[in-house]
């Protein structure tokens, strides 16, 4: 039916535009007596512009872009108990190099696509990844300096750091600097080479601290999450932990992330619509927020690799 | 990454996904229960599947995540070698001693426990396919078989349906798209033309 009528469109345009339409219009009513009115109503011009701006998909009334993240019916989905879904995961993951597979949280959030986005460092109960290399900038004679040593940091000092740094030996992944030094610092002109690697200390990205020595203990073990599209996602243990560790880190990102929307609940509504698990190599679980269920294997027997 | 890559997919497509994946590692070849006196199996082979590694590869792809699903508490472990030359070889370590020396007399048992070395059964696993991997396995093993549960069965005969569905939907949808292909380029073609005669 909608290739006769275009059919017709195209015909009686033609029609109209070679002046034949007495003839042209006879036969089309006897083939489609439905297009009879429209036919006709090609002659009186005013009518049909009218029609025919009706017929035009551009002048359809455009669809309103959709201001949040579709939601889908939790209800739907499969949903796993901790231990259960590290039962399969493990079974996914079997004969991989078991400090290089890690789990991942993903947290699907109720949410605007334009508010504010959740971004925020923790420090989990049992860290992921313990080989980060920081270096700290402060007075290598001070308090600081020894607190920063003590808490973990791989390089500190001032000016045999800026040496260094000159030099284009950067063996470390993260820079603090101390707040008396930043001066110092400032003056060394590191920022060109420092800034593309987004190693530059800035009080902007919190990286130029009073207290060192909590930074880095928190920068060893911590990790960054962020909201991206209503997603937050993080890398949450190493495939070796136990059902405890898990639950143990899940719990903590879990109330980190809850703290965070609570303090943005005055302007914007955030809530959690779903949390699931999953690992490098294996799909992603729904998980229901049991830590076993009735007939999962017991903890001990998820020890071994 | 791209928007696409970081948005969640819709949740039944989700769902059917993983329900297949499941249902791959409960029900086929390979979810066997072992006894309990196995330890550990470890699994070498190289990295690539020529000179007679395709067997070994596609078994711990394949065979092992449904062994290690039925039996969590056995450690299973794959190690691969750089050279390609080197062997393929499955080791199923045991935690009780060989049954296979009689004790009749006092003296050997003496020394069984003064030395309880735990049994190791070496096999070579060269040129072999994965079914007769898993058939050497189960028979130094002696493991039993899961059958698939009537639930599982009829999951499985849905996902076929469901597969077939989808199979016969994306073939029409193919045809109507073929047709619309047609169709525009014939109106490109005509259009074409009549710009020819116009110039």
């Amino acid at each position: 039916m909608a290739s006769a009528k275009s059919c017709v469109a195209q015909l009686s345009k033609s029609a109209l535009s070679s002046s034949l339409r007495p003839h042209i219009l006879l036969p089309q009513t006897i083939f489609l007596p439905s297009q009879q009115f429209r036919g006709a109503a090609t002659g009186t011009s005013a009518n049909a512009q009218k029609y025919k701006r009706k017929d035009q998909p551009g002048a359809q009334k455009k669809k309103k872009a959709r201001s949040t993240f579709i939601q889908y019916d939790i209800r739907d989905a499969e949903q796993f108990a901790l231990c259960d879904a590290m039962q399969y995961i493990r079974a996914f993951e079997v004969g991989r190099i078991p400090t290089s597979v890690k789990y991942e949280m993903h947290v699907k959030l109720r949410t605007l696509k334009n508010g504010p986005a959740v971004r925020n460092r923790l420090r989990l109960p049992h860290p992921v990844k313990t080989d980060l290399r920081i270096c700290v900038i402060c007075p290598p004679d001070s308090k600081a300096a020894a607190d920063a040593k003590a808490a973990g940091a791989a390089l500190v000092g001032e000016d045999e750091v800026f040496q260094l740094i000159k030099n284009g030996t950067i063996d470390f992944e993260r820079c603090i600097c101390y707040v008396d030094s930043l001066q110092k610092l400032n003056k060394a002109g590191l920022g060109r080479i420092l800034g593309p690697k987004g190693l530059m200390p800035s009080s902007k990205t919190g990286t130029v601290v009073k207290d060192v020595a909590a930074t880095v203990r928190d920068m060893v073990g911590g990790s960054e999450y962020r909201e991206r599209l209503g997603v937050i996602r993080m890398a949450i243990g190493q495939l070796g932990f136990t059902p405890e560790e898990m639950q143990r880190n899940i719990r903590a990102f879990m109330e980190n992330v809850k703290k965070d929307i609570a303090q943005m609940s005055d302007r914007i509504s955030k809530d959690i619509h779903e949390v699931v698990l999953s690992s490098t190599n294996s799909p992603g679980f729904s998980l229901n927020g049991e830590f076993r269920s009735p007939n999962s294997v017991p903890t001990n027997e998820l020890l071994t690799l | 990454m791209t928007n696409k890559t970081l948005r969640m997919v819709s949740i039944l497509q989700r769902m059917r996904k993983l329900k297949s994946k499941l249902l791959a590692i409960r029900v086929g070849p390979g979810a066997v229960i072992l006894p309990k006196d196995v330890k550990r199996i470890h699994l070498e082979c190289a990295q690539h599947i020529n000179g007679g590694h395709r067997g070994a590869k596609k078994f711990w792809r394949e065979m092992l995540p449904r062994l290690k699903f039925r039996n969590p508490a056995v450690s299973m472990t794959v190690s691969r070698n750089i050279e390609q030359e080197g062997d393929a070889k499955l080791i199923i370590y045991f935690t009780t001693p060989p049954q296979s020396t009689p004790t009749p007399t006092s003296s050997p048992s003496a020394e069984s426990t003064s030395q309880p070395k735990p049994r190791e059964v070496k096999i070579d696993i060269k040129h072999l396919h994965e079914s007769a991997i898993l058939a050497e396995l189960l028979k130094a093993t002696g493991g039993t078989e899961v059958l698939p549960t009537e639930v599982e069965l009829e999951e499985i005969k849905q996902l076929e349906e469901e597969k077939e569905k989808s199979r016969r939907d994306s073939e029409r949808s193919l045809e109507v798209r073929r047709k619309r292909k047609k169709e525009e380029e014939m109106m490109k073609q005509a259009r074409g033309e009549v710009g020819l005669d116009v110039a």
